[in-house]
């Protein structure tokens, strides 16, 4: 908790953001879906951030980011900390060959640039938001693992755990022991992992890789930038600059937390 | 020697993923057994399907599918593209050379500028110095893509400064003389961009080892020892941390090249990156398969250079 | 890269305290720089081999050179049969290669061939070719090359030109051909001899796999330009001026044609002299702002849905027209296009168009009329599930479209949906959507396509195999399987072979009336085509009539280069 008083604007950001993604059919004054309205109107009191080029309320399509673009990054970081952490635990544990194994591929991935593994996974799948999920989750556990790693490594070394592998050796009661240990480790990960993810996530759809249809944070950036004039006029403001501070402003909250947690 | 049998092991690795990552994702026409074939006809264009049988062999045994693979990329036969239907061989050592320049100029003037200022702000109590780390730590979470087209609307598409897209302006050839000016006008955005991205990290992470050796037991003993300031600061702190700040820029160093790949795609540039989008969009596997490749080989090599200098640097260093 | 440093600070201060440090980091930082800079050179050579794909002859380069920059996509090189099937595939070859006749903005005008006569039975066409003629590489162009030409396209198909009708090519002297046909075919003029590319045959003829065929001698034609260099990948396109071209010294030195994310922003920076490419309402401002000229031109392009009729129920004419009524054509053109396109006509030929009819079914927004049709063909949500269901089979469906058009699909699958028909949108390149098209491996698609003026041949998109007499080019056509009508198929072979205009005319209407009753394919919009360009480098740039070669709607009409004005 005392993580969460030395750094609480940044949590409140987080969990208001977090909110809106969980109620936006609420608060949303449109459905994002709807293109009824006239196009490219400037904001007013009816369309706060006007509406885009072919009449969707921007705001309501940015509402709608936030399911989908945060919904994106923590289950892909749910995932990927969840299959890092048990590789990481099984290294510490059985440690030799499989250790090295495992160390071994992690660097792989790490060799490998992530962009590449991702769009590779992305573009042979079928282009769901699952799918998304699942290639953003699958280049992301090499990382947790190292960190969680060497610091299982460490805790198992001290008395208590050794105790426990002298009694039963068994992995889930290892696991079970040290996890007061590995939890800070492992909540930093997740929290940085969360805001790595947001930004793959956009990434995709600038790419135009992934669901055409999906109103992310992402795909309004991309379809603001392929709006004719969106330079010449105004629009850029409540167009383009939205979105851009969507994402900023949850990966910069993100980290603030994940600095704060553990110094990594 | 180990760390050449280090490289070589990340190698075979890297090919084995570039194998077998398509044959696991459900969904993928690797996915299909041979008695599926006619189902796969029908997802892809005849020419893809065409080509994509001849190289991959889908009706053969896993097995024997890896060693033929592994024949092909020891002749460097990387298939044929789909979209661009050439040998991806040849479309990767066309834009591989435009990659490598990106990354290592913008890496190189990332260090020369943030080391240094690391270095400077570390052993230094100047009064700026928490705004400075909180500017870099700031700007160290903005994703590349957003830097990259922020600038590019700002400096060329607003006010003009540069050029927006390519490598060189269309139609002139190496032999003008003003080839490589041209070349260089086109590649400061670029540039601009990714040493925005790639300067925060080294500048953090020299700072946080840097401040971390100040404080060792012999930094504090030269102290007493009168030695000059400066001398203290390159011959004990900078040396001492420089194989650390290496083997860290390294890491960043493999990251910066996803930076690459997406600066070279919001400003056109013909490097990796801007095929890799076409091979993504067109789901060009064989392209794609090569990319990975390609971009994983690379990323050995730098370690393996990062690793030797690091060596050389220091011997006591345990690999 | 994972190292772990051993900290022994005492040494460090004992063993390194009195080293000359200085020199000997020095020489490391030397050292290290020279591997940088080596490492920077190696690229820079590798890029320098890149970019020269094809290095042609490049002459000596005078002090003012007068270029030519546009924006082009990358179309595939610029051979004959490696080049794009799409229209502006063939206009990029056409800069190298001639044919017998060609069209500026009035109509026909004689290019290769100086003259030509018919036997009143309009079968037999004679040729008198220009004495001048000679291809790039000094060789004189001559009736063998022509008669050449056309047996040798005739034997390897190729999707621009259609010679189905040719019965025999012969050569009467060395600058006079007769062509024989086996029956009337009204567009031979334009769409035959304004088509067919002189190849130079002692290239040629040995030629088995032109498919393949992509040396610089490929290139090797009779133009007005002969191709500098073509980089693959990043399809930027150089040509030289053939400074002894027959028709005319082009009035520029050099064209070039590169990839432009942003063409308009391109021409206001000056990267650009003329954009190909901008979007409509880009076009409509620079127009407004006055710094470049605009010209607008005939809309020879158009967009339609296409179904798969390998789907059961796409071959229920209801099915078909309550999607035309459930679309709202109009807010189509305002919204996803932003009124750079014409709403499209049911009997498929453009309003402007001499062939144009309006006595045809129309069908205006209504998804009342479009849900009791439905309801008609026994297409009911039987399960409750908001999507219909046919025969047991819930109705829905994959819509296959480019990139570009997501703002369509997207409305689209509003409409669709408000009538209860479930459509998943699957975005890709053009190329994949062109390739899964021709081999009917879709179920819905969004595409469009130019070749879409001139003679009413072009309806030759709906006849059924079964008729063997005229062709448009075939890009985006439909593969598998298709819409037969036989009526329509009769009519269409009527018509052209009835080379009285008006009863010609009536025929043509009669057909849009069927397209219009059995909707083989949902028109949705017609595009405007602009051109910007700035006035002060090359002026006299204008639309051909008809579009270029078969109805390209572009300005890349070759003799602008020869005829226009540098400034």
């Amino acid at each position: 908790m005392r993580v969460f008083h030395s750094n609480k604007g940044s949590w409140i950001i987080i969990l208001v953001m977090a909110l809106i993604g969980l109620t936006y059919p609420l608060i949303s004054p449109y459905d994002a879906g709807d293109f009824s309205f006239d196009s490219l109107v400037s904001p007013s009191l009816d369309h706060l951030l006007g509406t885009d080029e072919m009449g969707h309320d921007i705001l309501s399509m940015l509402l709608a980011g936030f399911r989908v673009s945060i919904g994106i990054a923590i289950s892909a970081s749910v995932l990927a900390t969840l299959s890092g952490t048990v590789l990481a635990i099984i290294a510490a544990y059985y440690k030799g060959l499989v250790d090295r194994i495992i160390v071994r591929l992690t660097e792989v991935f790490i060799l490998v640039p992530e962009i590449v593994v991702l769009l590779f996974v992305t573009a042979i799948a079928k282009p769901t938001v699952y799918n998304s999920i699942l290639a953003i989750a699958f280049f992301s556990w090499s990382k947790i693992t190292r960190i969680v790693r060497a610091k299982a490594l460490s805790i198992i070394e001290l008395e208590k755990v050794q105790y426990t592998l002298l009694l039963k050796g068994n992995i889930f009661d290892i696991i079970l022991k040290m996890w007061r240990e590995l939890y800070p480790a492992i909540a930093t990960m997740f929290v940085f992992q969360c805001g790595k993810a947001a930004v793959y996530e956009s990434t995709l759809a600038f790419f135009g890789i992934g669901d055409p249809l999906a109103k992310s944070w992402g795909r309004i950036m991309r379809n603001a930038l392929d709006c004719e004039g969106i330079f010449s006029g105004n629009t850029f403001l409540w167009y383009l600059l939205p979105p851009i501070l969507c994402i900023l402003i949850f990966v910069l909250a993100i980290s603030r937390i994940a600095y704060n947690v553990d110094e990594f | 020697m180990k760390i050449l049998s280090k490289t070589i092991i990340y190698i075979v690795i890297v090919a084995s993923i570039s194998f077998l990552l398509p044959r696991l994702i459900p969904g993928s026409p690797f996915f299909f057994s041979h008695s599926d074939m006619n189902v796969l006809n029908t997802m892809m264009p005849e020419d893809s399907f065409n080509s994509f049988v001849q190289y991959y062999h889908p009706d053969k045994p896993v097995a024997e599918q890896f060693w033929l693979y592994l024949k092909d990329l020891l002749k460097f036969d990387l298939g044929r593209s789909f979209y661009y239907k050439l040998p991806v061989a040849d479309l990767l050592t066309g834009c591989l050379g435009w990659t490598i320049f990106l990354s290592f100029v913008s890496i190189g003037i990332s260090s020369g500028i943030g080391i240094p200022l690391g270095l400077f702000h570390a052993v230094k109590n100047a009064k700026n110095r928490a705004v400075w780390l909180n500017v870099f730590t700031g700007l160290n979470s903005v994703p590349v893509i957003v830097i990259a087209v922020v600038m590019q609307m700002l400096l060329s598409y607003k006010f003009d400064l540069f050029p927006s897209s390519g490598a060189y302006t269309p139609g002139i050839s190496v032999s003008d003389p003003g080839w490589i000016l041209d070349v260089i006008g086109h590649a400061i955005l670029p540039l601009l961009v990714l040493v925005l991205a790639e300067l925060p990290p080294i500048f953090i992470l020299t700072y946080n080892t840097c401040s971390r050796t100040k404080n060792e037991p012999f930094v504090e003993m030269a102290q007493y020892f009168n030695i000059q300031d400066n001398v203290i600061n390159h011959q004990y702190i900078l040396k001492n941390t420089l194989p650390e700040i290496l083997s860290k820029i390294n890491i960043q160093f493999l990251y910066a090249i996803s930076g690459v790949l997406f600066v070279e795609v919001v400003f056109s540039y013909p490097g990796i990156g801007s095929l890799l989008k076409i091979a993504a969009f067109g789901r060009d596997y064989p392209l794609l398969q090569g990319i990975l490749l390609v971009t994983g080989i690379y990323g050995i090599i730098i370690n393996l250079i990062f690793e030797l200098i690091i060596k050389r640097l220091n011997p006591r260093v345990q690999v | 890269m994972f190292c772990k440093i051993i900290h022994n600070p005492r040494a460090d201060v004992y063993s390194e305290i009195n080293q000359d440090g200085e020199l000997i980091k020095l020489g490391k930082i030397s050292q290290k720089l020279i591997v940088v800079l080596i490492v920077i050179l190696l690229s820079l050579s590798s890029m320098a081999c890149s970019t020269n794909t094809v290095q042609n002859q490049s002459q000596p380069k005078t002090s003012e050179e007068k270029v030519l920059r546009m924006d082009e996509e990358n179309l595939g090189y610029p051979s004959v049969y490696t080049v794009s099937s799409r229209g502006r595939g063939y206009l990029m070859m056409s800069f190298m290669f001639d044919t017998l006749t060609w069209k500026d903005e009035k109509g026909v005008i004689p290019l290769l061939a100086e003259k030509w006569e018919v036997t009143p039975d309009q079968k037999t066409w004679t040729f008198r070719l220009v004495k001048n003629a000679k291809f790039t590489d000094g060789k004189q162009l001559t009736a063998e090359d022509v008669k050449f030409s056309f047996d040798y396209i005739k034997q390897h198909p190729h999707p621009w030109v259609y010679l189905n009708m040719l019965d025999e090519v012969k050569v009467i002297d060395e600058y006079t051909v007769q062509i024989s046909l086996n029956q009337i075919y009204a567009p031979f003029i334009t769409d035959v001899a304004g088509n067919v590319p002189i190849m130079p045959k002692h290239i040629w003829q040995d030629i088995k796999e032109p498919e393949k065929f992509d040396t610089p001698e490929a290139v090797v034609g009779s133009g007005p330009f002969a191709l500098e260099s073509y980089d693959k990948i990043a399809g930027t396109y150089v040509y030289q001026a053939n400074k002894d071209y027959f028709y005319g010294e082009p009035v520029v030195d050099k064209l070039v044609f590169s990839a432009s994310q942003n063409p308009k922003e391109a021409l206001i920076k000056g990267e650009l002299d003329a954009a190909q490419r901008t979007k409509y309402g880009e076009a409509i401002q620079l127009q407004k702002e006055g710094k470049f000229k605009v010209i607008e031109g005939p809309g020879l392009w158009v967009a339609r849905m296409y179904f798969n009729f390998g789907v059961p129920e796409f071959n229920q004419r209801e099915l078909r027209q309550a999607l035309y009524y459930a679309i709202n054509r109009q807010e189509l053109v305002e919204k996803a296009t932003k009124n750079s396109t014409v709403a499209g006509n049911p009997g498929h030929i453009h309003p402007d168009s001499e062939w144009y009819s309006k006595d045809v079914k129309q069908y205006e927004f209504s998804p009342e009329k479009a849900k009791q049709l439905l309801d008609a063909a026994g297409m009911k949500d039987v399960n409750q599930d908001g999507t219909r269901d046919f025969k047991g089979k819930s109705m829905e469906y994959e819509f296959i479209v480019t990139d570009d058009r997501v703002n369509e699909a997207e409305m689209i699958k509003n409409y669709c949906a408000a009538v209860g028909i479930k459509i998943t949108v699957k975005a890709m390149d053009g190329q994949s959507l062109d390739s899964l098209m021709k081999e009917g491996k879709f179920q819905l698609a969004l595409n469009g396509h130019g070749s879409f003026g001139g003679d009413p041949v072009l309806l030759a998109r709906f006849a059924s195999e079964k008729v063997t007499q005229g062709s448009t080019p075939k890009i985006t056509t439909q593969g598998g399987k298709g819409w037969s009508n036989d009526q329509f198929d009769q009519l269409f072979t009527e018509q052209l072979r009835e080379n009285d205009h008006s009863k010609r005319y009536q025929k043509v209407a009669e057909l849009q009336e069927i397209i219009a009753e059995e909707l083989p394919t949902l028109t949705l919009y017609y595009r405007k085509i602009t051109f910007a360009y700035n006035q002060n480098k090359l002026d006299g740039w204008f639309f051909t009539k008809d579009g270029v070669a078969i109805a390209v709607p572009t300005t890349q009409n070759k003799l602008v280069y020869i005829k226009g004005q540098w400034k």
